[in-house]
C-alpha cells in the first residue's frame, strides 16, 4: 500500500471509529469497534514501517491537497483551518463556562495570530504538507502500538463506568491526533493537531467530574493552551520572516533569516509545557486524578511525548545557536534532577511514576540540548523504552487499585503473592527503565557524550539524578517484593485476574522484553536512517558496543530463571527474621525518607531555577535578533 | 604476547583477585587491631570464614532474597571482568551500580526491620558515593581521551593531572568498605549489619564474594592512576598507591565515629564533587594557559 494512504488512514481511521464508537448506542458494538480499530492501527503502524523499509527511502513526502466529502472536493487546509478557528471558540468556551479568564485569553491570544495568519496566507500552498520520515514512523509505531494496548486495556478498566462511550471516543481521536501531528509538515497542520490533543487531554482529565477533576483538567488546559500560545506566534514569526509554513524548509534554512531564532525558542517553550517541564510541571501531577488507562496514555504514546517530539524534529535549528542548546538542556537536566529528588519522598504510585515521567523527557530533552548524533539517537531510544515501559508500569498500577484498592506502594507488601501476574509485570517495568539495557543504553551514550562535548553542570546534575532514581524505584521493587518465605495466602486474598489485563499487560512485557534483546537491530532499522538523514552519520553500526549491555540482560534472565529452579525451600531450611530477641508487631518504614524537606519547598527552588532558565531562553532569543 | 597467554592471565585475575582483596581486607584487619592495642586475627581469617560459611546448610528466609544476593554478585563480578577485558569505564560503572541496587532490594524481600533499615540505608550510601565515582571516572576519561580501559592503561600522567579525583577516590571507598564515618548501613552496633542481616550461610558467602569483587574493581581504578613503560615500576608503583589509598581509609576509620545519614549525603555531596570540580578547573585552567 502507498504509504502517503498509510499515514491518513493512521489519523483518520481512530478518528471515526471514535465517532462510530460514540453513534453506537450498544456497549458490546463500542466495545467491537474500539477493539478492531486497535488491531488495525498496530497492523498499518506496522505496513507503513514496512513501506518505508521495503522502499529504501529515508523520506517519503506527499501532497495532501483535497478531500473529497460527497462529491465536492475540499481543500484540507480549509478543512482544517474551519476545524482550528472552532477549537479556538471552544476553548474560549471552557473558559467562559469555567469563568476562568487565563483560559478566554490564551483562546483569544491563539485566535487572534492565527486568523491574521489565515489571512495572510490565503493561498498560500505547502508542499509537500505530509513527510514521512523514520521519527515520524517510530513516533507513529509508538502511538499506534503502545497507544492501541492502552486503549484494549481501558476496555475492561472502565467496564463499570457511565461515560465510557465518549471516553473511548476520545481516548481514539487523541491516537489520531498524534497520527496527524507527526506526519504533517504544514506547521499549520501541525499547530491543530496539537491542540486537539490539549483538548482531548483536558476532556480526558474531567471525565469524572467531580470538583478535583475539573480543577486539575483546567490546570492541564491552562499550561498546555499557554505553551499553544507561544507556538502560534512562533509560526506567525516563521511566516512573516521566511515566508514558508514548511517545516521542512525552516529547518533545512540554517537560521540565517532575521528573527530565526526567536521562533525555535517559542517552539521549545511550547514543547516544554507539552512535555511539563519544570517549571510547568504541575498540570501532569493534576492529571493522576484522571482514570488509570488515561495517565498511561498521556504518559507514554500521546501527549507528553509530542512536546519531545517536537523538541527532536526541530533539533537541527535548536543547534543554529549554542547559548539555546545550553539552555534546553539545562532545562531537561533541572527537571530529570528535580523530580528523582521529588520522587524520592512519594509514596503514591501514580505520583511517583508522574515524576519519574517529567524526569525521563528531561533527559531526551538533555540529548536534544546535547545535539550530537549519538545524543539525538539516545534521545530516541529513550523516547521509545519510556512509552513501553512507563505504559506497562501504570497499567500495572491500575490493575493493583482495581484488585487491591490501593495506589500507595507501602500497601503493595506481598503483592508478589497477591498478583504474582502483576507484580512480575511491574518489575520487568521497573528493571526495564532502570537498569541495562534500556535505561543504561541511552543513559550511557548521554552520559559519555555530554561529558566529550563539554557540558559539565550538565554531567553533574545528571550524575546526582541517576544515582537518586535508583533509589526510589529500587525502594518499590523491594516493597513488592516483601515476603515470606511461601506464599500461602487464604484463597479470599488471590484474586484471579481478568483475561484483557492479562493479554495487555503480557504483550507489553513482551515488548518490553524484545526490544531489549533486539536493541542493536532497533537502533539499525529505526533511528540510524533518521540520524543518517538529520547528520550524514550514523554513530551506533557496529554490535560490539552494544554486547555487553546484552551479556548483562541475558545474564539477568539467567540467574533469575536458574535460581527459582535449583534454590529448593524445604521446611527445615526456613529461619525467621531477626528481632533482636524481642517480639513485636511492626509497620515497615517506608516513610524512611520522611518529609524533612517538604515537596514544596523543593519544587519552589526547582521551579524558581527553572523559570530562570526559560526566562533566559526567551531573552537569548530575542537578544540575538536585535544586536 | 600469545593471546591464550593474554586469555590465561585475565582468567587468572577474575579467579583470584576477590581473594587477594579478602587477603588485603585482613592485612587492614590486623592493621586496624594493631593501631588499637589489640593483636587481631590471622591474615587469612576472612578467607576461613568465607570457607566455612560455604560448607554450612542453607537457611534461608524466601526465594527472592536469594536470587538478588546471586545478580548482586553476577552484576559485580561482571563489572570487573568488563574491567579485565579493557572495556568501557562508563558500562563497567553501569553493572557495578546495578549490582549495589539488586544488593539493597535483595535486602527488602525480607520482612525484617534491621535488613529494612539497612537496606534504606545502603540506598543512600549509593545516592551519596555514586555520583562522585562516575564524576571521576568520566574525568579519567575526558583527559584519557577515551573510556575504555584498554587505552587508559597507556595513559602515563593521570596521577599528576588528577591528584584531587584521587582524592575523591578514596572518599568513595571509605563508603564502599562500609568504614567509619559512613558505614551506615552496616552499622553493627545499631542495627547489626543491616542488608546482610538475614543472609546466612552459603548465602551470607554469596554477598561476601561481591563485596570482593567491588572492592576489587575500586582497586582497580585506583591502579589506573599510573602507567609506566618500565612494567616493574609500573607495578611497584601500583601497589604503593593502594597502599596508600588503603591506610588513608584505615587511619579515618579509627580516628573517627560514624556520622549521620545525613552528614554523609552532605559531605559526599559537598566534598567530593567539589573536589572533582575543582581538578576540572585546575585542568581546564592549565589547559588554557598551555602547559598541557
Amino acid at each position: 500500500m502507498n504509504a502517503g494512504l498509510l499515514a491518513l488512514l493512521l489519523v483518520f481511521l481512530p478518528v471515526l471509529m471514535g465517532l462510530l464508537s460514540l453513534a453506537a448506542r450498544k456497549i458490546s458494538v463500542q466495545k467491537a469497534v474500539v477493539g478492531i480499530m486497535a488491531i488495525t492501527m498496530v497492523l498499518l503502524s506496522l505496513a507503513l514501517f514496512w513501506e518505508m523499509y521495503s522502499t529504501g527511502a529515508d523520506v517519503l513526502s506527499f501532497d495532501a491537497d483535497e478531500i473529497l466529502i460527497a462529491g465536492v472536493g475540499i481543500p484540507i487546509s480549509l478543512l482544517i483551518a474551519a476545524l482550528d478557528f472552532a477549537l479556538m471558540a471552544y476553548f474560549i468556551f471552557i473558559g467562559v463556562q469555567y469563568r476562568n479568564t487565563v483560559v478566554i485569553i490564551f483562546g483569544l491570544l491563539q485566535l487572534i495570530p492565527l486568523g491574521i495568519l489565515e489571512a495572510m496566507e490565503f493561498g498560500h500552498t505547502v508542499s509537500p504538507s505530509i513527510v514521512i520520515d523514520y521519527l515520524a514512523v517510530i513516533m507513529a509505531l509508538v502511538i499506534s502500538i503502545v497507544g492501541s494496548i492502552i486503549i484494549v486495556y481501558a476496555l475492561k478498566y472502565m467496564d463499570e463506568d457511565q461515560r465510557q462511550a465518549r471516553f473511548f471516543a476520545v481516548m481514539t481521536i487523541f491516537l489520531g491526533a498524534m497520527n496527524g501531528a507527526v506526519f504533517s509538515n504544514n506547521l499549520l497542520w501541525l499547530f491543530f493537531f496539537w491542540e486537539v490533543t490539549t483538548l482531548c487531554c483536558f476532556l480526558l482529565i474531567r471525565h469524572e467530574r467531580t470538583k478535583e477533576a475539573n480543577e486539575s483538567a483546567l490546570r492541564a488546559l491552562i499550561y498546555t493552551l499557554g505553551g499553544g500560545v507561544a507556538f502560534a506566534f512562533a509560526i506567525v514569526l516563521i511566516f512573516t520572516q521566511m515566508e514558508t509554513l514548511s517545516l521542512e524548509e525552516v529547518l533545512v534554512s540554517g537560521g540565517i533569516a532575521a528573527w530565526a531564532i526567536a521562533p525555535v525558542a517559542l517552539m521549545a517553550l511550547a514543547a516544554f509545557t507539552k512535555a511539563a517541564q519544570v517549571p510547568f510541571q504541575s498540570w501532569l501531577l493534576g492529571a493522576m486524578i484522571a482514570p488509570t488507562p488515561v495517565s498511561a496514555l498521556l504518559h507514554s504514546s500521546t501527549m507528553v511525548k509530542l512536546g519531545v517530539y517536537l523538541l527532536i524534529r526541530i533539533s537541527p535549528a535548536i543547534a543554529w545557536e549554542t547559548s539555546l542548546m545550553w539552555l534546553v538542556a539545562s532545562v531537561g537536566a533541572i527537571s530529570f534532577l528535580g523530580t528523582a529528588i521529588l520522587a524520592v519522598m512519594q509514596t503514591n504510585a501514580k505520583r511517583v511514576l508522574a515524576y519519574s515521567t517529567i524526569g525521563n523527557l528531561g533527559l531526551i530533552i538533555m540529548c536534544v540540548g546535547i545535539n550530537t548524533s549519538f545524543a539525538i539517537s539516545a534521545a530516541i531510544v529513550l523516547l521509545i523504552f519510556h512509552a513501553v515501559s512507563k505504559a506497562l508500569l501504570f497499567m500495572t498500577v491500575g490493575v493493583v487499585k482495581h484488585e487491591a484498592q490501593t495506589l500507595d506502594i507501602e500497601e503493595m507488601e506481598n503483592l508478589r503473592c497477591k498478583l504474582p501476574f502483576v507484580a512480575g509485570a511491574m518489575l520487568i517495568g521497573i528493571f526495564t527503565i532502570m537498569l541495562p539495557p534500556f535505561g543504561m543504553f541511552a543513559g550511557k551514550w548521554l552520559i559519555v557524550e555530554a561529558a566529550s562535548s563539554g557540558f559539565p553542570i550538565v554531567i553533574l546534575l545528571l550524575a546526582i539524578g541517576s544515582a537518586v532514581t535508583a533509589l526510589y524505584y529500587a525502594k518499590w521493587m523491594g516493597r513488592i517484593m516483601t515476603v515470606g518465605a511461601t506464599c500461602d495466602l487464604p484463597a479470599a486474598v488471590k484474586s484471579k485476574l481478568s483475561k484483557i489485563y492479562k493479554i495487555t499487560l503480557g504483550a507489553l512485557v513482551a515488548c518490553a522484553i524484545a526490544l531489549s534483546l533486539l536493541i542493536f537491530q532497533v537502533v539499525q532499522y529505526l533511528v540510524n536512517p533518521y540520524i543518517l538523514s538529520v547528520f550524514g552519520e550514523t554513530p551506533l553500526s557496529d554490535f560490539e558496543a552494544v554486547l555487553p549491555l546484552i551479556v548483562m540482560l541475558v545474564l539477568f534472565g539467567g540467574v533469575v530463571l536458574l535460581t527459582m529452579k535449583f534454590v529448593k525451600i524445604r521446611p527445615d531450611m526456613v529461619s525467621t527474621s531477626y528481632m533482636g530477641g524481642e517480639n513485636f508487631e511492626y509497620k515497615l518504614a517506608g516513610a524512611y525518607y520522611d518529609k524533612r524537606v517538604p515537596d514544596a519547598g523543593v519544587t519552589y527552588i526547582f521551579n524558581f531555577v527553572a523559570t530562570i532558565v526559560v526566562v533566559a531562553m526567551l531573552m537569548v532569543a530575542l537578544l540575538t535578533e536585535v544586536i | 604476547m600469545d593471546w591464550w597467554v593474554l586469555l590465561a592471565i585475565q582468567i587468572a585475575i577474575i579467579v583470584l583477585a576477590p581473594f587477594l582483596a579478602a587477603i588485603l581486607l585482613g592485612l587492614d584487619r590486623i592493621i586496624t587491631a594493631r593501631m588499637q592495642n589489640r593483636v587481631g586475627p590471622p591474615v587469612l581469617q576472612v578467607l576461613y570464614d568465607f570457607f566455612k560459611l560455604i560448607g554450612k546448610k542453607p537457611m534461608l528466609l524466601n526465594r527472592p532474597q536469594v536470587i538478588f544476593a546471586v545478580l548482586y554478585l553476577m552484576f559485580v563480578a561482571f563489572a570487573f571482568v568488563l574491567f579485565v577485558l579493557g572495556l568501557d569505564l562508563i558500562i563497567i560503572f553501569f553493572a557495578a551500580a546495578a549490582g549495589s541496587v539488586f544488593l539493597a532490594v535483595g535486602a527488602f524481600t525480607v520482612r525484617s526491620p534491621y535488613s529494612h533499615m539497612g537496606a534504606n540505608r545502603e540506598l543512600l550510601q549509593i545516592a551519596a558515593y555514586e555520583p562522585v565515582f562516575l564524576l571521576a571516572l568520566l574525568l579519567i576519561g575526558i583527559q584519557a581521551g577515551s573510556f575504555n580501559v584498554a587505552d587508559l592503561y597507556a595513559v602515563g600522567d593521570l596521577m599528576i593531572l588528577l591528584p584531587l579525583v584521587f582524592v575523591a577516590l578514596i572518599a568513595v571507598l571509605v563508603i564502599k568498605l562500609q568504614k567509619s564515618p559512613y558505614d551506615v548501613a552496616t552499622a553493627h552496633q545499631e542495627i547489626v549489619s543491616g542488608p546482610y542481616i538475614e543472609y546466612s550461610g552459603p548465602y551470607l558467602a554469596i554477598t561476601k564474594l561481591g563485596h570482593w569483587y567491588e572492592f576489587a574493581l575500586m582497586l582497580g581504578v585506583i591502579t589506573l592512576f599510573f602507567n609506566s613503560d618500565n612494567i616493574v615500576v609500573s607495578i611497584i608503583v601500583k601497589i604503593a598507591l593502594i597502599a596508600v589509598a588503603m591506610l588513608v581509609v584505615q587511619v579515618i576509620d579509627n580516628v573517627t565515629a560514624r556520622l549521620t545519614k545525613e552528614r554523609m549525603l552532605k559531605f559526599t555531596a559537598t566534598f567530593g564533587i567539589i573536589v572533582i570540580a575543582a581538578n576540572y578547573a585546575i585542568i581546564v585552567v592549565l589547559q588554557n594557559v598551555g602547559v598541557i
